[in-house]
């Protein structure tokens, strides 16, 4: 049994960019790992820069997360425009495309220390900066915040990120049911922390592939150690 | 301690495209977002609204901050003298040279329609007189698609940081923060801007009044933005109607950390007028828009003496 802090959320608007995208940025379905430490950050009032610290008592966490509900957020194709210079002017404008999910609904899953966790309970309560979903203005609610027992449970998966890429794990299967739906998972090789250079430039290390399940239908996914909470199963994404 | 200010508002927009996103052929679509069922809502995105928030503080009079006062290769350095532009105090900004960056103390979110969008459209010509030709000569057709709706939005004042300075966002060595008095005066002319919210694009020929008819405001002892999926409305017999049940479960959850709640409901917009003011006048005053935001600025006023 492992004690979890589980923090629901809801945001009307969320983006999580995919790390290499530039002119089209898509949107990872869920907050990834630094997000989700990111988040806890800002509710215990550590600017980025001593977040990412070595020492930084948040990044001994254990992070996850799942979607709430059945189905996928809305989606939406921003456009932005960039001003780009030559010439110390501004020449010209260029647009890029960037995808934001709308009406989000997710759970927040923090392990480790327990002291540091009540630390973070009474920081969501009280957040030193407000909390957002991707951007400064993408604000998001905190719903709910509870404790859980998390045991060891059977590795099926729904709407939650696994630290593997499940392209490369033989015996996968669906675990099938009337009104289940299938679209393939988002896999994506994302950093677990940051560096913060002199001039504030964020650089990411540690980075593994995460395989984003989505939430219209289980999948059993063999050798993935799997915890458990009132019936729904989660992976950390960092131990 | 006050920590926070958050409003939450609803704009009603009858004919209009306020906010465009790309063009598809000869069609200006508006930012909309699909939901899993398929249909489409309308949104107004929140750099949008903090666009049209720092006009209406030009039009105040303030002088707004030029973010791109020294070009330099492919940097832009903005003026970072929070103290001397509102805008740079209230809605931050990035130097990207020395890495000064302010988070901005006010977050701003998009405005997103309560009811899906219709499909319709706004055909127009543009001339080929225009552009040396006989008016016989006819025109490009174009189309802009249009919505009528109500949007919803929030606003979330970090009350600790405006008129707040730290080292690492000014790149000065000390802390530096304005006099009570001024920043006060900042957020209440906040406060105001909003009152007299319009912008976006089209206005030309689609101008829409995006002033709240129906507003939440709170001070709050804690930084949750707790009006933002409190707003919902239903459309009924030609009115609009607020669902109130939401708002109050808000209310009564955050009643520990309210400090002064004020409502602002103006009136002919909501089919159930009564019922908003009955039901909402046990949490704080409910007024017309125009004096809950004065009442708002009132309230203002108080922070940071000994009491706040």
């Amino acid at each position: 049994m492992e004690r979890i802090l589980l923090i629901t959320v809801r945001a009307p608007v969320a983006s999580f960019r995919r790390p290499l995208d530039h002119n089209y940025q898509r949107t990872l379905p869920m907050p990834p790992p630094t997000t989700l430490f990111g988040i806890a950050g800002a509710a215990l009032g550590l600017p980025d820069w001593e977040l990412w610290e070595t020492g930084s008592p948040v990044r001994s966490l254990k992070v996850s997360v799942w979607m709430e509900g059945e189905g996928e957020p809305g989606r939406a194709k921003d456009m932005w425009v960039v001003l780009k210079i030559k010439q110390s002017k501004i020449a010209e404008r260029s647009p890029y495309f960037r995808e934001l999910l709308f009406f989000t609904h997710y759970t927040l899953i923090y392990g480790g220390d327990e002291g540091l966790l009540k630390r973070l309970e009474k920081a969501f309560k009280d957040p030193a900066y407000p909390l957002s979903l991707g951007r400064e203005d993408e604000l998001m609610l905190v719903e709910d915040i509870r404790w859980g027992e998390a045991s060891e449970g059977a590795p099926r998966f729904r709407g939650t990120p696994l630290p593997r890429d499940i392209r490369q794990i033989p015996g996968i299967k669906p675990v099938l049911e009337p009104g289940g739906y299938f679209e393939p998972s988002v896999v994506e090789t994302l950093p677990l922390a940051f560096t913060v250079d002199r001039k504030g430039v964020r650089h990411p290390e540690n980075s593994i592939t995460i395989s984003f399940i989505p939430p219209g239908l289980e999948v059993e996914v063999p050798g993935v150690p799997a915890l458990q909470w009132r019936g729904r199963s989660f992976a950390w994404l960092n131990s | 301690m006050s920590k926070a200010i958050v409003v939450g508002y609803l704009a009603k927009v009858s004919a209009a495209n306020v906010n465009a996103s790309h063009t598809e052929g000869n069609v200006v679509v508006a930012k909309k977002v699909t939901l899993p069922d398929g249909s489409t809502v309308p949104y107004i995105s929140g750099q949008a609204i903090r666009r049209m928030l720092r006009e209406r503080l030009a039009d105040l009079g303030y002088t707004l901050s030029e973010p791109f006062s020294q070009v330099s290769g492919q940097e832009v350095t903005p003026p970072v003298r929070p103290w001397e532009f509102i805008d740079e105090d209230l809605f931050g900004y990035l130097d990207p040279s020395g890495g000064r960056r302010r988070t901005s103390p006010v977050r701003v979110s998009a405005a997103i329609g309560l009811f899906p969008f219709q499909g319709d459209r706004d055909l127009g010509t543009r001339s080929f007189e225009r552009f040396g030709q006989a008016m016989a000569a006819g025109g490009n057709m174009f189309e802009t698609e249009l919505y009528a709706n109500l949007f919803k939005g929030t606003i979330l004042v970090e009350l600790d940081r405006v008129g707040v300075f730290q080292p690492l966002e000014t790149g000065g060595e000390k802390e530096r923060t304005l006099s009570s008095l001024d920043r006060r005066k900042r957020i209440q002319d906040l406060l105001q801007a909003l009152n007299l919210l319009w912008g976006g694009g089209r206005t030309a020929r689609m101008l829409a009044d995006l002033s709240p008819k129906f507003l939440a405001y709170t001070r709050l002892r804690v930084k949750h933005p707790i009006f933002l999926e409190a707003l919902e409305a239903r459309y009924e017999d030609g009115r609009y109607l607020l669902n109130l049940a939401p708002l109050v479960n808000v209310l009564e959850r955050f009643r520990d950390y309210r400090e002064h709640t004020i409502f602002g409901l103006d009136p002919g917009i909501f089919g159930n007028e009564e019922e908003i003011f009955n039901t909402l006048r046990e949490y704080g005053e409910v007024l017309r828009v125009r004096d809950a935001l004065a009442k708002a600025r009132e309230d203002v006023e108080g922070l940071w003496s000994e009491s706040s």
